[in-house]
């Protein structure tokens, strides 16, 4: 594992750069600047930042519709994410997608997928065309714990594992599938325990430590590629804001957030870098006002956008031919 | 008139097997998924022969998870392939209807028209063989009502040969639907036919008097009826839709502005049927073209029964179809 | 000064109540800090305050009211080394950003009450049960009654005697049969279009002319259909244009060498896209030309004239595949000349592509055609029915031209009239050409 000084505040700035990003978003969609669903990320930055970490440029992500955080990352800028939000057409989507919606072929993100585990057949299936046109290339899909409840999970585990494809499985445990707890709704919830039942390397991995996550992260991946067939990895992680904007949370305790919350994973490698003499307060500050820059430039880029003409309502719905 | 060299007579069955060869043997990206199409040689023995000559990578016999798989097709077709995915039957594809309509139908529209889904998934539709009523159903109208998918009904040995090529070629995901009661159906094929258009509904018999639009396995039986019709004076005129989306409106008003009477054979259920949209199209464009009300023969709106005097009551049958023009013409 | 104002938490939210508050006037306040409770329609929710600074003022008190999103509900100052952003205020309507603590809670869904039922008598709202007529389509009579007797002939008029095909009312206006006078031969009664053309003491005309051959019943539809449609479409129109209306016809030579400079000009400015075609001049300057000479401008319909409210300029666009359509500009006097070249370019790209919408096809008051890339030079146009004037321009040519005593080479264009002579004459069709010239020689007018 990576351990550089520079590779650790990378990891630092990836995460400060998605928690940043949302706070802005949080307060742009109280001045409703961005409307529709909003679903912040804002506690589990150390998972996207771990696992992409560990991927190659020419891997495909394919993301919930808690998904800024995993867009960020994999290198989509933050001006067309910021300009999706408002619906402009320099967004990623050319606003038609929204916050749940953001894709970008160049990067590899195929969204943005709203139904819970759409996505899982989905990756199996980019895993698929890569293993027979003999490709070395992962498809890493991002879901939550409550996604495991559905049908499609456990095709697209079994058919991965059958197959052994090269998919790698992230689930995102942040406890709630909404404001439904794990135990509430989950008869076995040694989530990896599950996914093994399908003859898959699964294990549970710290979500709030983001070095913990790239390990593992680089452990699956490098096996998956291997030939290893699919991994799964339960990344176990919290939410500290609602599950959108509008939820008062009757479902759970505010000591239970307040104890999550003392595990929040930027300050945790924060503090740890300050420990070992590897970050100061001036290198902090630089970093803060630098991502304070990149944010204040994706809100002016989203300001600045257009608006798609209502002329184009249609087009995309199916792919424009080349003109006769 | 062709002369007997010209032509070849084979089945329905073996025109689609024949369709899905000629792709494979010239296309590497195209594979063919689905539940028993390999070892078992397909549910209606439409692929029987090709696990052994093309192997079981891209002949993939799959597990029983129309989700999973039809979203794998989905996946794999995002990743560069052409797949043909088979769903065992229609009421099966109930289960993938998520994938179908979530993924492969929005794509293209919700990435801004960055990801296009070039995915073919093919399916058995329709009743008449009497198994029942979770085997019969009918539900084109269902995908026909989503705007980012193609529907396709082939009911023609020549449209069964090669509407799957110009599937294949379309870039955004095509629905093809196959009537269990085609399959054995034998017809000829001219040596010379080629890649049928995915747009454009046909003119299967001319006449006058009145148009029966119909699709799919219920072709047949409206030539049926015209056959009969014609032995009482009435000249019937035919349209076969063939896509069912994009419907080809403009045949259906130019075919009602000669004959000024309209019946719609459908064998889904009547209300809110592919039957009920063609009448809503001509109500809108050509209503003082109508010289009569038009009608509908569709499906008894009830469950399809097994006993067969039970099913053949259900569907629609060229008796009805003759009853319902002979209404129309006020005979 | 910065205003805290009440946030909006979800698209589905648009007011809520106030609680209570949690922060008191001089307290300071930090971005993220939860300043007040407020009830929902999903439940109590705490809101944060996206600013830093000193309460000065809380505008609203907790209370049972519903307050819309957006109110103010506290003043905040600045702290001295304040960077945190504030929101901006929203301008009230009065152009202050003074909060406005009274506002109304926003309206909930308004139905607007139905209209009282004109007065009925019971018996008389029994018999209309009876015969199965709804009150509602019974126009009253003046003083606002409805009596047995209307009931009696709204259920006569629905009724089975009297049902009507569609194509049967058409033919009956169109050759001019009076309904009541029609039998229909059916058993249940419905008079079809035969059944109309039998009492007009006509041959019934089944099938249409263009009834399809064995050939075309073996093509493989779509296009070729469209294109039979619309052949014979053309030929209706045009047979009856022929038959009923008593042409004229006008023409002028038009100077266009002014107008063709101008656009020069004009075009080495612009983008490629943006470039403006002749055509565009001449269907602007027709459009203006017709606000002149109204007469040219409208249908006739029912024997009598009746003008166009605005100028629907039709243009006659042929197709890749043979034939033409001659759809309409909307309301094209009143677009500029950029507007108008959209517009053309618009409809054509439509036109080609089968995507006229049938109010465009309709609505043409007066329709131009230009033949002028065709290689013809003079236009003689058949007028569209029920429209009763056509332009035409033909091919712009070079030609020498006397201009003030000096012979020079000047491109020219031929414009005709066809006018219809059961509306106008002559004299007011030459007004129409020639304010088509004069307008062409102001081109940057246009």
């Amino acid at each position: 594992m990576n351990t550089d000084r520079e590779h650790l505040i990378d990891l630092l700035r990836a995460m400060v750069r998605i928690r940043r990003f949302e706070e802005r978003c949080a307060e742009l969609y109280q001045a409703e600047k961005i409307r529709g669903f909003l679903h912040l990320y804002i506690g589990e930055e150390a998972v996207a930042v771990g696992v992409m970490s560990a991927l190659r440029p020419d891997d495909a992500v394919v993301a919930t519709y808690r998904e800024h955080g995993h867009a960020l990352a994999k290198g989509v800028e933050a001006g067309p994410i910021m300009a999706e939000m408002y619906g402009k057409l320099e967004g990623t989507s050319r606003g038609r997608g929204g916050s749940m919606h953001l894709f970008d072929a160049e990067h590899r993100f195929y969204g943005g997928n709203a139904i819970v585990a759409g996505g899982l057949p989905l990756a199996v299936g980019l895993a698929l065309a890569d293993h027979m046109m003999d490709r070395d290339r992962v498809s890493v899909v991002f879901f939550g714990e409550g996604a495991m409840a559905e049908g499609e999970f456990h095709e697209a585990l079994n058919l991965a594992s059958l197959w052994n494809l090269p998919v790698l499985f992230c689930c995102e445990n942040n406890l709630y599938a909404m404001g439904t707890a794990l135990e509430r709704s989950q008869a076995q919830t040694q989530l990896a325990l599950r996914a093994s039942a399908y003859g898959v390397s699964a294990w549970a991995v710290d979500g709030m430590d983001v070095m913990a996550v790239e390990e593992a992260a680089v452990r699956a991946v490098e096996g998956v590629r291997a030939g290893g067939g699919p991994h799964f990895l339960e990344f176990q992680t919290y939410r500290f804001r609602p599950h959108s904007m509008f939820d008062p949370e009757l479902y759970r305790d505010k000591a239970e957030v307040a104890a999550w919350k003392e595990r929040d994973p930027i300050p945790a490698l924060e503090q740890h870098l300050r420990a070992l003499d590897l970050i100061t307060d001036a290198d902090m500050a630089e970093m803060e006002a630098a991502v304070a820059a990149e944010v204040d430039a994706a809100v002016a880029f989203a300001e600045a956008g257009t608006w798609e003409s209502v002329d184009d309502l249609t087009r995309f719905v199916h792919s424009e031919e080349v003109s006769v | 008139m062709t002369t007997t060299t010209d032509v070849r007579t084979l089945t329905y069955r073996e025109a689609v097997r024949e369709a899905i060869r000629h792709a494979m043997q010239t296309d590497e990206r195209v594979f063919l998924m689905g539940e028993d199409i390999g070892m078992y040689g397909g549910c209606y023995a439409v692929s029987k022969g090709l696990l052994d000559e093309f192997g079981p990578e891209r002949i993939r016999d799959t597990p029983l998870s129309e989700a999973g798989f039809v979203g794998a097709g989905i996946g794999a077709a995002l990743g560069g392939m052409r797949p043909i995915v088979e769903l065992m039957t229609i009421n099966f594809s109930l289960l993938a209807l998520d994938q179908i309509v979530n993924t492969a139908a929005l794509y293209l529209h919700m990435s801004g028209g960055q990801f296009n889904v070039p995915v073919v998934i093919r399916m058995p539709t329709g009743a008449g063989r009497q198994v029942a009523a979770q085997h019969s159903h009918s539900f084109e109208s269902w995908y026909a009502n989503v705007p980012g998918l193609k529907v396709a009904s082939p009911a023609t040995i020549e449209d069964a040969r090669w509407m799957l090529w110009t599937a294949l070629e379309d870039p955004d995901p095509v629905v093809i639907f196959e009537h269990v009661g085609l399959y054995a159906m034998s017809g000829e094929l001219g040596n010379d036919a080629g890649p049928t258009p995915l747009d454009g509904a046909a003119v299967r018999r001319s006449g006058s008097d009145v148009t029966i639009v119909t699709y799919g396995g219920n072709v047949p039986k409206a030539l049926s009826a015209a056959d009969s019709l014609a032995d009482d004076g009435i000249s019937a005129e035919v349209l076969d839709l063939r896509m069912l989306r994009p419907l080809d409106t403009g045949s259906i008003l130019y075919s009602v502005s000669r004959t000024h009477r309209l019946v719609v054979v459908d064998e889904a259920w009547k209300s809110v049927s592919v039957a009920a949209e063609v009448i809503a199209s001509v109500a809108e464009h050509a209503l003082w073209e109508l010289d009569a009300p038009p009608a509908r023969v569709c499906t008894v709106e009830a469950p399809i029964p097994y006993a067969q005097h039970m099913e053949e009551a259900a569907l629609p049958q060229p008796a009805g179809i003759v009853r319902a023009v002979k209404s129309v013409l006020g005979r | 000064m910065i205003e805290f104002r009440f946030p909006s938490l979800g698209a589905d939210m648009d007011s809520g109540r106030l609680v209570g508050w949690l922060i008191a006037p001089g307290d300071v306040v930090h971005r993220g800090d939860i300043v007040a409770e407020v009830e929902t329609d999903k439940g109590l929710v705490e809101i944060e305050t996206w600013a830093d600074g000193r309460v000065t003022q809380l505008l609203v008190e907790p209370s049972d009211d519903q307050i819309p999103v957006g109110t103010p509900l506290a003043i905040f100052e600045a702290l001295e080394d304040d960077t945190a952003e504030a929101a901006p205020p929203v301008p009230t309507p009065d152009g202050g950003t003074s909060p406005q603590p009274s506002l109304p809670p926003p309206s909930r869904m308004h139905v607007p009450p139905p209209p009282p039922p004109a007065p009925m008598t019971p018996p008389v709202r029994h018999l209309a049960h009876q015969l199965g007529v709804d009150p509602s389509s019974i126009t009253p009579r003046s003083d606002g009654t409805i009596t047995r007797e209307d009931v009696a002939r709204q259920a006569e008029r629905l009724g089975s005697g009297s049902k009507v095909s569609p194509l049967a009312r058409r033919t009956a206006t169109d050759l001019g049969v009076d309904l009541a006078q029609v039998e229909s031969s059916r058993p249940d009664g419905l008079i079809t279009a035969d059944d109309v053309r039998a009492a007009a003491g006509t041959t019934p005309t089944q099938p249409d002319p263009t009834t399809s051959t064995q050939a075309e019943a073996d093509s493989d539809a779509g296009a070729d259909n469209r294109m039979a449609a619309m052949r014979h479409a053309i030929s209706r129109s045009m047979s009856r244009s022929k038959r009923e209306i008593p042409h004229y016809y006008l023409s002028t030579r038009i100077d266009l060498d002014a107008a063709l400079r101008w656009l020069d000009r004009e075009n080495e400015q612009r983008p490629l896209a943006q470039r403006l075609l002749p055509a565009a001049l001449l269907l602007r300057a027709t459009a203006l030309a017709l606000r002149e000479v109204p007469e040219l401008n409208g249908h006739w319909i029912d024997d009598e004239f009746r003008p166009g409210e605005a100028v629907h300029l039709g243009v006659a666009i042929s197709l890749r595949e043979g034939g033409l359509v001659a759809p309409g500009i909307l309301d094209a006097e009143k677009l500029g000349l950029d507007e108008t070249m959209v517009a053309l370019r618009d409809l054509v790209t439509r036109a080609r592509t089968w995507r006229i919408r049938s109010s465009e096809m309709s609505a043409p008051t007066m329709t131009v055609t230009n033949l002028g890339d065709r290689g013809v030079e003079t236009v003689f146009p058949v007028i569209i029915p029920p429209q009763v004037a056509m332009v035409g321009f033909g091919k712009i040519v070079e030609e020498p031209v006397a201009v003030e005593g000096m012979l020079g080479i000047r491109p020219v264009v031929q414009a005709t009239l066809a006018g219809d002579h059961r509306v106008t004459d002559g004299h007011r069709g030459g007004t129409l050409l020639s304010s088509i010239d004069r307008l062409l020689q102001e081109p940057q007018k246009l």
